[in-house]
């Protein structure tokens, strides 16, 4: 008799708590994150740069580099360094964030907002102060980035970025851990494809190329802005040499 | 000692024979057309030696890869783009279902004009996939300049274009899988919760269907007495009007 009237009460009290435990929120894990490197503050990356414009486009550079006449059209050669900052506070973006300067021909040309965060590279815009008025900037920053590299990501993965009045930004990855030399140095990188898509015609702007290497990132691009069905401006960017900042 | 020798050299024989069996076995790979001259259609022969081999090397080695036959069609003047399209169309069978792609090239003095075409694609969720990706391609590969250009660019392109193509229907499966896993997992326990609420509806339910059955029973089972009446009579007479009944004690 005691049974019956038992057993009950001690299958509730076994079945509550379980209840009770799947309702109650799940406890908050805190993730120390680790810190970035890759964007450290002095690490600079210096690339050997081939820009070739068709022969009947009508280009003014803006550098002080004098090309060279081939059958592809005409090839400037110049250099391109690319400096961390470090973290910097961007107002848009409420945050501190990794700036590089650009520096064509040691000229400072323009400063990137990028970020290496769990695992991804994010790109957050672009911009450069203006010269009447240092304050001033003149460019663009995205709250939501554009994710250039993901390390997670397998051959056969896309991504794509999109706003309003831009073009779509798809991404695919196309080999990974594959070895690549450039300049007489062999990296292990990933590479990935970047199609820049007019949302209106679906027609390719601007196709890019770029094979990261962990730890160093962007190794080589290779940028095809197309002004035509067979003609496109080329860009190719090859990394010389990269050096972290000296601790 | 003769016996020996003789055994020897059957062995010896056993093992040339197997190697040679082994070397000769057809290989998985179809390289039937890689054979067939239509792989690389040149009528009006476009094409240098070197960049006949050259071809042949990067087709075997995408056949290889991805699994994907890549043919290359070449016209000037004296052909069209729609003879060399019907040529290579012609040249695969109905019931073939392996995925083929021609890379057509008009050959011209001043320009080169390229289109792609391809059959039996992989089967991916976005059903243009294949089609943008191709086009992508052939802008990548008509944005070159020279015959030796285009055919390079177009062996790295359609490669890195083969790798993805061929990689994503087995990460979309994958994904599917996982999301179905996912779907499974979450109704799983969607189930489990609803039998522990029920079951902690139901359980003090029986609970107190028991206790009272219980209390209900044991009422029941108490023993009642009716009392034992007597009548007497009433002034004498035994069945009047109204009667007295008086319980003994």
């Amino acid at each position: 008799m005691k049974a019956i009237f038992t057993t009950p009460l001690i299958l509730a009290s076994l079945l509550l708590p379980s209840l009770a435990q799947t309702a109650a929120p799940e406890a908050d894990t805190v993730v120390e994150k680790k810190a970035e490197v890759l964007l450290a503050k002095g690490n600079s990356w210096t690339y050997d740069v081939t820009l070739t414009i068709p022969k009947d486009l009508d280009f003014k550079p803006e550098f002080d580099v004098p090309g060279e006449i081939t059958p592809r059209g005409m090839v400037y050669k110049f250099s391109e360094k690319q400096v961390s900052n470090g973290p910097q506070p961007i107002e848009s973006l409420k945050a501190d964030v990794p700036v590089i300067d650009i520096f064509i021909e040691n000229k400072l040309k323009k400063k990137q907002v990028l970020n290496y965060t769990n695992d991804q590279l994010h790109y957050h815009g672009t911009f450069m102060n203006n010269a009447e008025d240092p304050t001033k900037k003149v460019g663009f920053i995205t709250i939501v980035p554009i994710v250039l590299y993901n390390k997670v990501a397998k051959i056969g993965d896309k991504w794509s970025w999109t706003t309003e009045k831009m073009p779509r930004f798809e991404f695919r990855v196309v080999s990974k851990n594959t070895k690549i030399e450039i300049l007489g140095k062999t990296y292990i990188t990933d590479k990935i494809r970047m199609d820049r898509i007019d949302k209106t015609t679906s027609n390719t702007l601007v196709s890019k190329e770029y094979w990261f290497a962990e730890g160093i990132g962007i190794v080589k691009e290779q940028e095809k802005k197309y002004i035509s069905r067979d003609q496109a401006i080329v860009k190719t960017l090859e990394l010389k040499e990269f050096k972290k900042a000296i601790k | 000692m003769r016996y020996l020798f003789s055994i020897l050299i059957t062995v010896l024989l056993v093992f040339q024979a197997s190697a040679q069996q082994q070397e000769e076995a057809p290989k998985d790979l179809p390289e039937k057309f890689l054979l067939e001259q239509n792989a690389i259609i040149d009528p009006q022969n476009i094409l240098s030696p070197e960049q006949v081999v050259l071809i042949r090397k990067e087709q075997k080695l995408l056949l290889e890869n991805h699994r994907c036959m890549v043919s290359y069609g070449f016209y000037g003047i004296h052909h069209s783009q729609m003879e060399i399209r019907r040529t290579w169309t012609a040249s695969i069978p109905a019931t073939d279902q392996q995925f083929h792609i021609l890379i057509n090239i008009g050959s011209f003095l001043k320009n080169h004009n390229i289109d792609i075409q391809f059959k039996n694609p992989p089967l991916l969720d976005d059903i243009n996939e294949v089609e943008n990706i191709l086009a992508s391609a052939t802008q990548n590969i008509q944005s070159e300049r020279g015959l030796d250009a285009i055919l390079e660019a177009s062996f790295v392109s359609i490669n890195d274009e083969l790798a993805y193509l061929s990689t994503r229907p087995l990460l979309e499966k994958d994904q599917s899988d996982l999301e179905e896993t996912k779907k499974n997992a979450a109704f799983k326990a969607y189930i489990i919760k609803l039998v522990k609420i029920a079951l902690c509806i139901i359980v003090p339910l029986i609970a107190l269907f028991i206790i009272w059955n219980i209390y209900s029973n044991s009422r029941n089972k108490k023993p009642y007495y009716f009392p034992e009446t007597k009548t007497i009579t009433r002034l004498g007479a035994p069945h009047g009007a109204s009667s007295i009944t008086q319980q003994n004690r």
